[in-house]
């Protein structure tokens, strides 16, 4: 009986967790050319523009994902021998590029040319859960200094 | 400084494998590890039961303690009276049993449960449930069902699972911790068991070919060998079949092939059961259908 539960649990993360996957992925791809032109960047000078006032304004974006039963079965399998951890890699890839998406979207309603001093940290949601069968998310948040280009400086 | 926008490619961060690769690789994996843990596990702590002394086992298991309080023979006169004559019973087989055997001591109790069943326990224990009283005909019947649960304690079958239980138990909870808790642990444990099953299946096997061979001895024939079997045939057509390999004993229909033949080989008359028994029997099956 227990075995019948498992494949379910199983089957069903596997179907929907590729599912949301392959679509996330999809739609991180198209965001990000969409963006490609807009830099982010980690330097913490702004650039040196003398014709204008620079704008500077804290821009973040975060992104929780949650891992499928699928993946968080077949990882502790992994976790019994070690070794690369790909179930959770790309959870993690999906998260920080849709946390990176989300503020560069952000600076770009804020009329901002540049991101700079862009960090990225990570946290997990509900690690510790001592519930049965707690499925944990990760969670990445995104932040830096959007600059835009203010007044005109008149000499 | 200039920025030149080019996408990162893909397939540095995230690797394009598919997913239930490793997931076939782990399972199967996982899974034969285990199987051959716990089978050299399990014959390691096979191996080391009988250097246990019967006594030091039924000390350590004695009557007083407190895991065979649920099984208690009800304090009734029939009770008593029925528990007496199976302990009688149970005796006069011992007798019979052979020599090396002679270090055994049995102790007979009834529990209050009605469905037929009897099961040995580490301590020289045989439990009988009520039930069983009305799933035999006979005082041969009976005796089968008595000689195959002492068989399971003759060849230490009880005290077997349970070293073999701690010894696997222990294990698990080495490689996966305590909690207890992940599906998991569920897992892991449900193939242990599996892998378990194995062995208490050849062990029942065992139990009945010793079991016949010493209703042969004492009665002098076979008949009634198959009694209780062919009870449990009866009712399992209305629960429904488990597969084998999931199952602790053997298929029923292999095991009553076998003992038909010897009974038809070795025919013999039948001893009745006492009155008092077949009384104690009903009064039981009163009590479950209220």
């Amino acid at each position: 009986m227990e075995i019948i539960v498992l494949l379910i649990l199983l089957a069903t993360g596997y179907f929907f967790g590729q599912l949301a996957e392959k679509k996330h992925f999809k739609s991180i791809i198209k965001r990000e050319k969409a963006h490609l032109h807009f830099p982010v960047v980690t330097m913490r000078t702004p650039p040196a523009i003398t014709q204008h006032e620079l704008n500077a304004e804290l821009v973040a974006g975060n992104a929780v994902i949650s891992i499928d039963f699928f993946k968080k079965f077949v990882a502790s399998l992994k976790m019994l021998f070690g070794g690369r951890v790909t179930q959770y890699e790309s959870l993690l890839d999906r998260a920080r590029r849709e946390a990176l998406l989300r503020m560069k979207e952000q600076a770009a309603l804020k009329n901002a040319f540049v991101v700079m001093n862009a960090r990225v940290e990570t946290a997990s949601i509900s690690k510790n859960s001592k519930r049965r069968n707690s499925v944990g998310a990760i969670e990445v948040l995104a932040y830096g200094t959007a600059i835009s280009l203010g007044k005109k400086i008149q000499r | 400084m200039r920025y030149t926008p080019v996408q990162p490619p893909e397939g540095i961060n995230v690797i394009d494998e598919h997913p239930l690769k490793s997931f076939f690789i782990l399972t199967v994996g996982t899974i034969g590890v285990l199987i051959v843990v716990v089978a050299v596990l399990g014959l390691a702590a096979d191996y080391l039961v009988k250097y246990i002394p019967v006594e030091y086992e039924q000390n350590l298991f004695s009557k007083e303690s407190v895991y065979l309080m649920p099984f208690a023979t009800d304090k009734s006169e029939e009770g008593l009276q029925t528990k007496q004559y199976l302990q009688n019973l149970v005796d006069e087989l011992h007798a019979v049993a052979g020599e090396e055997y002679a270090g055994h001591h049995f102790q007979v109790e009834i529990a209050d449960d009605y469905v037929a069943n009897a099961f040995a326990v580490p301590g020289g224990h045989i439990i009988v449930t009520k039930g069983l009283f009305s799933s035999i005909e006979s005082e041969n019947g009976l005796s089968m069902i008595l000689a195959h649960e002492m068989a399971h304690h003759y060849e230490r079958h009880p005290l077997r699972s349970t070293g073999r239980g701690l010894v696997i138990s222990l294990f698990l909870l080495t490689v996966l911790g305590a909690d207890g808790s992940s599906f998991l642990q569920g897992f892991l444990g449900n193939t242990a068991s599996i892998t378990n099953l194995a062995f208490s299946r050849q062990q029942e096997a065992d139990s009945d070919v010793f079991a016949s061979d010493l209703l042969m001895k004492f009665y002098g024939h076979a008949s009634g060998a198959a009694e209780f079997f062919q009870y449990v045939e009866s009712e399992e057509g209305s629960i429904g079949e488990v597969p084998s390999f999931l199952s602790t004993h053997p298929a029923t229909e292999d095991r009553i092939s076998n003992l038909i033949e010897l009974e038809n080989q070795y025919a013999g008359n039948k001893k009745p059961l006492p009155n008092f028994l077949n009384n104690y029997a009903a009064s039981a099956s009163e009590q479950e259908e209220q």
